[in-house]
């Protein structure tokens, strides 16, 4: 347990900025600064989870390590291998080691292709596999997202929002991934659906040493799956650690803010947490 | 101190939905999406709506604005009753008046419920000027007041900002303001803060709750337990198109009566601590087209029994609660500790 597993995943330094406004000449007159200096490691079979208020780069920082959007400056390597130096077409091999789960699953699939061909697609795209030898290879991975087999010709209308999302799970496995990178991948999902997709990935995760950096603003399921969390404030990461350490004895007032903000199902646990923001309150912590 | 004298708010309700039936066109024909769905608003509260996705809280939420996607969705049967006025059966003239004035909605995805061409300004003085026959001027003003009212900082410079041009969570409180802006009986915020993070959803709850206390109901819909618990004052249960438990918040948390509540609960994630394996109920919610005769529960509960085979009706069980179980009286469900 203690051997230090390898890094798959390395941000150096990444940065982003976004013209917002334009001069009649289209010269860019406002600029938006999304991520700024955000740097982080990720080892194989274990969750870095990216927290912070709407709007503080985490959907913008997901982009540039998976190479959909280009950093004004930084570095991301996936499994030793540079992406932000490759060229298109090495980039496009490189592609299959890190997946994307995105948020909404009405949107993120296909409404008019067949289940069969979305999660097929990256069979397709990255080994050429087609035919019977593909249903076979779909039909297992369904099976391990907890579908079946009777699934394979049904369109996306024809499931659930937490089955849609086992779908994009599936795809997403298809292309046989050391990273997935899960940006608010189960928050519109009620609670009890939103276990079972937990489980899920943490079964996957401890089957087969899937890493994930996972997105959500919410503290309760970032709690059970982090392995450690990162904390983005204003494109900045301003505080990063365990994830026991974080939730436990958060450093920075940001994080304590967040933290105290967080709503509780317990009453017990609301009086603890209330305790908790009077002892440490500095006048920084807002409620 | 109860004083007879002292005049609490009116408890006579703001909305009631008495046995609403919706019907869906489907591949496998029309089957119902929401049925017998029973619910009241009451002024001055917030009552939270929570339910397995797909249970129908969007769809009955659109249903009271008469914004069903129709002829796919159609109201089968069932009366939306605000004060004397029937709304499943208003002429659609009448009903378009009273949207946005007694009875508004707030939608979940705040950029696509904003008309990006204009100014939030001029998007909320829009509402101000058809409902309330306001001046361009009037309703400029007031959409100062009401952006003021809805916690955006410099609202006289805000009034002229587009849409992009503010963060997700302004975008939402301008949609409240939009909501709100002609002093409505009823709101009906459908997963208002889905999107946001913790600390802008906090600001979002605390308007609302200032809103009711001056005399509004809201249904919130959420799949947040910790915002039912915090914020509201009811709670509303949805499974598979109907109510399977209302309450007050406090009573229902503490002491479920439907397994289906008892299994939300579980399954909700801790701050506190890491689990080995988070509670989840097994199975999924049967599609329409193949729900069982009796409760539509029975294939995923625990305590499931033959009496459960038999069709069960929403039932009173006095204290302001109601619920949908035949087992309900001889179970001992487990809730939150007080
Ligand atoms: N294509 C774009 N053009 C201009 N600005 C952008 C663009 N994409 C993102 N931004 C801005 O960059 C900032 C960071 O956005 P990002 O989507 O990364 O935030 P986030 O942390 O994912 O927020 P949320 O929790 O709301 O999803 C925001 O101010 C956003 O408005
Ligand atoms: N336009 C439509 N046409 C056909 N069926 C629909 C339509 N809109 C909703 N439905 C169906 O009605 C049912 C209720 O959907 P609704 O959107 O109300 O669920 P919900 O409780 O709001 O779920 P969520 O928590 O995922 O938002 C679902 O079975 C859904 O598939
Ligand atoms: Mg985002
Ligand atoms: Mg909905």
């Amino acid at each position: 347990m203690s051997t230090a597993r390898e890094v798959v995943l390395r941000a150096t330094g990444l940065t982003k900025r976004f013209t917002t406004r334009r001069n009649v000449l289209g010269r860019a007159v406002e600029r938006l600064t999304a991520v700024e200096d955000v740097s982080f490691e990720l080892r194989a079979g274990k969750t870095l989870a990216l927290v912070g208020e709407s709007g503080s780069g985490k959907s913008t920082t997901a982009r540039l390590v998976t190479a959909l959007e280009k950093p004004d400056a930084g570095t991301v390597e996936v499994c030793g291998t540079e992406w932000t130096a490759l060229g298109r077409s090495a980039l496009r091999r490189e592609r299959r080691r890190m997946q994307m789960v995105f948020q909404d699953p009405y949107a993120s699939l296909d409404p008019t292709k067949m289940v069969v061909h979305t999660v097929g697609e990256p069979l397709l795209v990255h080994e050429g596999v087609r035919g019977q030898e593909r249903d076979r290879r779909v039909a297992d991975l369904l099976e391990r997202v907890g579908l079946s087999a009777r699934h394979l010709h049904r369109y996306p209308y024809e499931f659930s929002g937490g089955q849609r999302q086992r779908i994009a799970i599936a795809r997403a496995l298809a292309a046989g991934p050391d990273i997935i990178v899960a940006d608010e991948a189960v928050s519109a999902l009620d609670v009890s659906t939103q276990a079972q997709v937990l489980n899920l990935l943490l079964d996957l995760q401890r089957d087969s040493g899937l890493a994930f950096l996972f997105i959500s603003h919410d503290l309760g399921v970032v709690r059970q799956v982090a392995d450690h969390v990162a904390v983005m404030h204003r494109g900045r990461l301003v505080e990063s650690g365990p994830a026991d350490e974080i939730y436990e004895s958060p450093r920075e007032a940001y994080t304590k803010s967040l933290l105290a903000a967080v709503p509780e199902v317990s009453p017990s646990r609301r009086r603890e947490r209330a305790g908790l923001v009077t002892e440490s309150s500095t006048g920084e912590v807002v409620g | 101190m109860p004083d007879p004298a002292n005049t609490e708010p009116s408890n006579a309700p703001a909305l009631t939905i008495e046995g609403l039936r919706i019907s869906a066109a489907t591949e496998h024909g029309r089957v119902d999406v929401v049925d017998d769905v029973h619910l009241t608003l009451r002024p001055g509260r917030i009552t939270g709506l929570a339910g397995e996705s797909g249970s129908g809280k969007t769809v009955t939420g659109l249903a009271v604005l008469r914004l069903l996607a129709e002829p796919t969705l159609r109201v089968e049967s069932g009366r939306i009753l605000l004060g004397d006025l029937d709304l499943a059966r208003l002429p659609r003239g009448e009903l378009r008046a009273l949207r946005g004035r007694r009875v508004s909605m707030v939608f979940q995805e705040p950029m696509t419920s904003l008309d990006p061409a204009f100014t939030v300004g001029t998007l909320i003085g829009e509402v101000l000027r058809r409902h309330l026959g306001m001046d361009r001027r009037a309703a400029r003003e007031r959409a100062v007041e009401l952006l003021d009212r809805v916690g955006i900082p410099e609202p006289e410079k805000r009034v002229d900002s587009f849409p992009f041009q503010l963060s997700g969570g302004m975008q939402q409180r301008v949609l409240i303001a939009m909501a709100v802006a002609c002093g409505p009986d009823v709101l009906i915020a459908d997963e208002p803060t889905t999107a946001l993070d913790v600390t802008v959803q906090a600001q979002i709850l605390r308007l609302l709750r200032s809103l009711t206390d001056d005399g509004m109901a809201v249904l919130l819909v959420t799949h947040d337990l910790g915002v039912l618990a915090e914020h509201c004052d009811d709670l509303v249960v949805m499974y598979a198109g109907q109510v399977v438990e209302t309450g007050p918040v406090d009573d229902v948390l503490a002491a479920p009566a439907h397994p289906y509540t008892a299994g939300l609960l579980a399954a909700v994630p801790s701050t506190a601590r890491r689990v080995e394996r988070l509670a989840t109920i097994p199975g999924t919610v049967p599609p329409p087209h193949l729900l069982p005769a009796g409760c539509r529960f029975v294939a995923r509960c625990p305590h499931a029994a033959p009496v459960c085979e038999e069709p069960v009706t929403l039932e009173d069980a006095g204290g302001g609660r109601s619920r949908r179980c035949a087992r309900a009286a001889e179970l001992d469900l487990e809730g939150v500790g007080r």
